[in-house]
């Protein structure tokens, strides 16, 4: 019980602590952030169940006014803003991304991690996003799509970076793999 | 642990949390369920007076929390515009700033500490077991206690690329952090059970 405790509650502090990181801009001038990467690292690393524990624990923090999304943003404010359907995402996203890593017989593997990366980190959470904006905007669903769409490249090279970062990771730390 | 408590005091400070956020739910559903499209900016009018009668300085701190709000509204606003739903995307940029300029509101006066204590409160009388409450405070007290220990790793990560590479460390930081975390994660668990019984 302890180590799911004290994992979950370390990966919500290396959520935030990935928001702290300085974002990338790319070509299309879209800009990408770390802190979606570890929404996919806490499903690949602890699994589906921790993974989404973990998210919420993060969200819970700055929904209590803690700063810790990425540019410093807290508060009940964010949870009323267009991107809601992302926030409620990243924790649905966390759960598939380690259930669909799960699925496969090696989990420590690339294709394993970058698959539940996919599937959880982009697909579920762009849906959500897309549902969020949806709803909060009041446009349809095809226009909100519209505005998803240029992160998508972005959430690709991300995922990218996370399946590399999960084998390596696994490939240290082979041991955690039972227990994680 | 102040988040986005605002640290010169004013009377809202001193109001109940539990009191802010019923107040906080009421405002946002009725300006949300209100049908006409001023409401929301009677609402965000009336968040700011009362932010001005806390203190000009409280009203400059609302405002610059919606400089990034404003923006989005102003592209909600402008789509439905284009889109010749004038009402509506007057009715949807008041809404999103009043209740994002209200739920700021509580933030500001409010610590952390209390809206926990305030949930703890509700969840006791939800009846869930105290084991899970206890659980979840640990949980917070974990995250806020190494938040700033991650970031310092983080730091000393990235003076160990500078000192051996030239190029940026960005991305490359991530294993060493994750790895570290998690054994971290499991001397914080080994200590714990060393010391005392989760439930």
């Amino acid at each position: 019980m302890e180590k799911h405790l004290t994992r979950i509650a370390l990966f919500a502090a290396l959520i935030a602590a990935l928001g702290l990181l300085p974002k990338l801009t790319l070509t299309s001038g879209i800009p990408i952030t770390a802190q979606s990467m570890g929404i996919m690292l806490a499903g690949t690393i602890l699994g589906a169940r921790n993974g989404a524990l973990s998210v919420l624990l993060f969200l819970f923090l700055v929904a209590l006014g803690l700063p810790l999304l990425a540019g410093g943003r807290g508060g009940l404010g964010v949870f009323f803003g267009p991107t809601l359907g992302y926030l409620i995402g990243f924790a649905i996203g966390a759960y598939v991304t380690g259930l669909v890593a799960e699925r496969f017989t090696n989990r420590m593997s690339f294709v394993a991690a970058l698959s539940g990366a996919v599937v959880g980190g982009i697909v579920v959470v762009t849906i959500c996003g897309i549902i969020g904006m949806a709803v909060m905007m009041d446009v349809s669903l095809v226009t909100a799509t519209g505005f998803a769409l240029p992160f998508i490249p972005g959430d690709l090279i991300k995922a990218g970076i996370t399946a590399a970062i999960t084998a390596a990771f696994w490939k240290a730390r082979p041991s955690l793999a039972n227990a994680a | 642990m102040i988040g986005a408590l605002s640290a010169r005091p004013t009377a809202l400070h001193r109001v109940s949390a539990g009191v802010k956020l019923v107040v906080l739910c009421v405002f946002c559903t009725g300006v949300s369920m209100a049908g006409w499209p001023g409401a929301g900016w009677v609402g965000l009018a009336c968040v700011l007076l009362g932010g001005l009668a806390l203190g000009p300085w409280f009203a400059g701190l609302i405002l610059r929390d919606l400089k990034g709000p404003a923006f989005i509204a102003a592209l909600i606003f402008g789509f439905q515009w284009v889109a010749g739903r004038f009402d509506l995307g007057v009715s949807l940029a008041g809404t999103l700033l009043a209740c994002i300029s209200a739920a700021m509101m509580l933030s500001r006066t409010t610590s952390p500490a209390e809206l926990l204590d305030v949930i703890d409160g509700w969840l006791a009388r939800l009846r869930l077991p105290r084991k899970y409450r206890q659980r979840l405070a640990l949980a917070i007290a974990l995250t806020l206690r190494f938040i700033p220990a991650i970031s310092g790793r983080a730091d000393v990560l990235r003076l160990a690329h500078l000192a051996r590479s030239p190029k940026r460390a960005g991305w490359r930081l991530v294993t060493p952090l994750a790895i570290g975390t998690l054994d971290e994660a499991d001397q914080a668990a080994d200590a714990l059970r060393a010391r005392a019984h989760i439930e």
